[in-house]
């Protein structure tokens, strides 16, 4: 029997992704996301914040720290353990979904040159 | 930020996470004191996804929430054409100077006739208690009014202690059929879900804020105050597009959270308008068809959306 493991959004996954270098807090997260899909991704900040409380209840990240910086509070979000193991285990499943079609791809483009 | 963009959220989430989504939403659009409409429509949706999801973060069994949900629709459903007459009973306004459908008939609901002082009690009144109870989780209190409704509807022209206008008269909203007092598949649905919950939900119901009684306060004062009452078309296509948006947000819900609560409101609407049909058939010649299509056709797939969105949810966070 196979055991079903989450399905993460395209929000999730870069949100996991950008706390990958470290902890950051939620403007630093949604910056972090727009880099790494070259502005294709502006997580919108309900969502930002949905998915966040979804994934902290899940395990996948916790708080690190709490602080106010220019009168702002600022909650500081960590990747765990289990986190990091979702993130992995969701990147190889896109990579083998893209390598099916990658592969065929080529295979198709030499078959009609 | 304005705080009025948190509105969506419940309480808790408000004072748990308020502050620190308006701060990010003001970093990342300084200067403004509203975001762009994307950015308004997804605190919309996620303070609404929120809320649902909080709905099952408690100790109390789905069941026992639905039926709630449903005892609630059905008052509220049962309250509806009667929203003119609480009103005139309210405000002590003789009903033979000011109703427009009884004038005509010579009789009112709850006064002897033009210029006399109330004798008796609207009907309305026992919905609206119903409603009252229900929302502050007093099922002990909303089932002794609707026993009285079933009495009521059951003594036609015997009892007239509620006024007999709510038994026999025009009690008329349309969308295909009327549902009168006399049709006992509302009331006694509704006693039923009272008699369950004053059993199984004893101090366990959930306590709504009195705030939800201001949509019933202007759907009041719409029938009594601008005279657009239930038989009035006007007031009639309203009700129709309430009615279809809160089969949509049951929809929205169990598609969200793949939750079965939902659909038990939903079946208790299906069958007090499935009955109203069947005892008034020739109502579905009337114009009022289109409306009764569109509303049993958001109700009949609403439980393989709930398996969809029961297996969706097996396979994502929690």
């Amino acid at each position: 029997m196979t055991i079903r493991q989450p399905i993460l959004t395209e929000p999730q996954y870069f949100i996991l992704v950008a706390l990958m270098d470290g902890p950051l807090h939620g403007y630093g997260i949604i910056k972090a996301a727009e880099q790494a899909t070259a502005g294709r991704l502006r997580i919108a900040v309900g969502t930002l914040y949905g998915a966040l409380e979804r994934m902290e209840r899940s395990g996948l990240i916790v708080t690190d720290r709490e602080e106010v910086v220019d009168g702002r509070a600022r909650r500081y979000y960590r990747l765990t353990h289990d986190g990091a193991e979702a993130l992995g285990r969701e990147a190889q499943r896109m990579q083998q979904a893209a390598a099916v079609v990658i592969g065929r791809s080529r295979t198709l483009g030499a078959a009609g040159t | 930020m304005n705080r009025l963009l948190l509105a969506a959220y419940p309480r808790s989430h408000r004072s748990r996470q308020g502050r620190e989504v308006l701060d990010c939403l003001a970093e990342a659009y300084p200067g403004r004191s509203w975001p762009p409409p994307r950015e308004v429509a997804a605190l919309v949706r996620a303070g609404s996804l929120a809320r649902v999801r909080a709905a099952e973060d408690t100790a109390r069994p789905w069941w026992v929430d639905g039926v709630h949900l449903a005892a609630l629709v059905l008052a509220a459903l049962a309250l509806v054409p009667y929203l003119q007459d609480v009103w005139d009973w309210a405000l002590r306004i003789d009903p033979g100077e000011h109703a427009m459908g009884f004038r005509f008939a010579g009789w009112y609901p709850w006064s002897e006739g033009p210029g006399t002082q109330p004798g008796t009690l609207p009907y309305g009144l026992l919905p609206l208690v119903c409603l009252v109870a229900l929302l502050r989780g007093r099922a002990w209190i909303a089932l002794p009014a609707s026993a009285a409704m079933v009495c009521a509807g059951a003594t036609t022209g015997a009892w007239t202690f509620f006024g007999a206008e709510g038994v026999v008269g025009p009690g008329y909203y349309g969308l295909g059929a009327p549902i009168l007092a006399r049709d006992l598949v509302l009331s006694g649905v509704l006693t039923a879900a009272c008699a369950v919950l004053t059993v199984r939900g004893r101090g366990r119901l959930r306590r709504r804020s009195y705030a939800w009684l201001v949509p019933v306060a202007c759907a009041m004062f719409v029938a009594g105050g601008l005279r657009i009452a239930s038989y009035d078309p006007l007031f009639q296509r309203g009700w129709l597009v309430a009615e279809i948006a809160a089969l949509i947000a049951a929809w929205a819900a169990t598609a969200a959270t793949g939750d079965y609560r939902w659909m038990i409101p939903v079946a208790a609407f299906a069958v007090v308008r499935l009955q109203a049909i069947v005892t008034h058939p020739m109502l579905m010649e009337s114009p009022r068809m289109p409306g009764t299509a569109i509303l049993l056709g958001l109700v009949a797939p609403l439980p393989v959306l709930a398996f969809a969105a029961q297996r969706r949810r097996d396979r994502a966070l929690p």
